[in-house]
């Protein structure tokens, strides 16, 4: 039985790859059979399944898998259709950052928030590298400073510590400046 | 944002669930009454968000870039299932002139096997041979007749049939078509053996 959760965390993009490419064409079927989707929402839906899969593992929310990849699958991909089916909502031609706020939002605090996550993520693409990546590997993906020392190539965990400290610092005051330009209009 | 370095790698700790009970009731008595430290962790709590977001959203990015390049493959947009289907009928078709050319053979080998595989018993084939025979190993080639008649006797008939034939037709050999009526009983052809025997009656 192949670890996929071992799998995802040492090479996460060439394992999303195989899972994609091992799930897709029967969970699509079986969305289309099992809820009435159209091809379109069946392969987004499908598509956010990958991405809930992949997150659960990134933050430690899925540490085993208990059942079958396809089992865990399924049930994520049900849970998403039943969401879907009850809000109705097309989401063929958003753009990414919107799909995945979407998908992660608290309807309760929807708009704030949104217009919070999506200058949060343009002030990050303009943080650019190796900023961003130095940021998410802690943030995010919770490594710890030794790992994200060997990643970057840094020379000790102190300069990565003031390397982090530094992007944070850049980070804020992008983010800062986004949130003064969105308060103009 | 305002907060020392200190304080950052402090936020960043608690965020994280770093911090042990009273680390966490003496970070959260601060928060309560500076402002600032609460407006940062607030902020950090959005960005380490934003990362989340970002990074999931690359990934969605990868996956959109898959379809198309499957959708390039398949040469037509959503061909899924008739790419599906048109693979499954080539493969029957495969399947299906595999298992032709394997009947074939199949046939072709149990024709033949049947053909030589017939085997008189002695006593029973031996009242056949009307011809004056030596019993001898060697076989004697030295004419067509004698070849004809050897295979014949040794139960080859599928050789000995063609000169069995050319025995007839060039010398009108009767003793060649008797053994030709034989041959073709031996490999199974009982029609054609009831010929020879009626024509020579």
């Amino acid at each position: 039985m192949i670890d996929w959760i071992q799998k995802i965390k040492t090479n996460e993009n060439e394992a999303l790859r195989e899972i994609y490419h091992l799930m897709r064409h029967d969970s699509i079927v079986w969305l289309q059979k099992e809820f009435g989707l159209t091809a379109d929402d069946a392969m987004d839906i499908f598509q956010m399944s990958v991405i809930a899969l992949y997150d659960n593992v990134t933050t430690g929310r899925l540490s085993i898998l208990t059942s079958t990849l396809q089992t865990y699958m399924y049930s994520i991909a049900r849970h998403k259709a039943m969401e879907h089916l009850r809000a109705q909502k097309k989401y063929v031609d958003v753009d990414s950052v919107q799909r995945i706020i979407i998908d992660l939002s608290d309807t309760s605090d929807y708009t704030h928030r949104e217009v919070q996550l999506t200058l949060a993520c343009r002030s990050l693409e303009d943080l650019g590298e190796p900023c961003q990546s130095l940021l998410i590997h802690y943030y995010y993906q919770d490594k710890s400073m030794d790992e994200i020392t060997d990643i970057m190539g840094y020379k000790n965990t102190d300069t990565t510590k003031n390397q982090k400290y530094k992007c944070l610092k850049r980070l804020q005051n992008i983010y800062f400046g986004h949130i003064q330009k969105s308060l103009e209009y | 944002m305002r907060s020392s370095k200190e304080d950052i790698t402090l936020l960043d700790d608690y965020i994280k669930g770093n911090l042990d009970d009273q680390e966490i009731r003496d970070l959260e008595t601060r928060l309560a009454t500076e402002t600032d430290l609460k407006s940062d962790l607030d902020e950090l709590r959005i960005l380490a968000e934003g990362m989340r977001v970002r990074t999931l959203a690359s990934k969605l990015e990868m996956m959109r870039g898959w379809e198309e390049e499957i959708d390039a493959l398949s040469q037509t947009p959503n061909n899924d299932k008739q790419s599906g289907s048109i693979f499954s009928i080539k493969r029957i078709l495969l399947a299906a002139s595999v298992v032709l050319v394997l009947i074939i053979g199949w046939w072709w080998m149990i024709k033949d096997e049947q053909n030589i595989q017939y085997a008189w018993k002695d006593e029973d084939f031996y009242k056949y041979i009307l011809h004056q025979t030596e019993r001898s190993n060697q076989i004697d080639l030295e004419t067509d007749k004698s070849l004809a008649y050897n295979l014949f006797t040794a139960q080859n008939f599928i050789e000995a049939k063609p000169k069995l034939q050319l025995l007839w037709q060039n010398h009108k050999d009767t003793l060649a078509y008797f053994y030709l009526g034989i041959s073709e009983f031996s490999v199974g052809n009982k029609e054609k053996a009831k010929r020879y025997f009626n024509q020579m009656s």
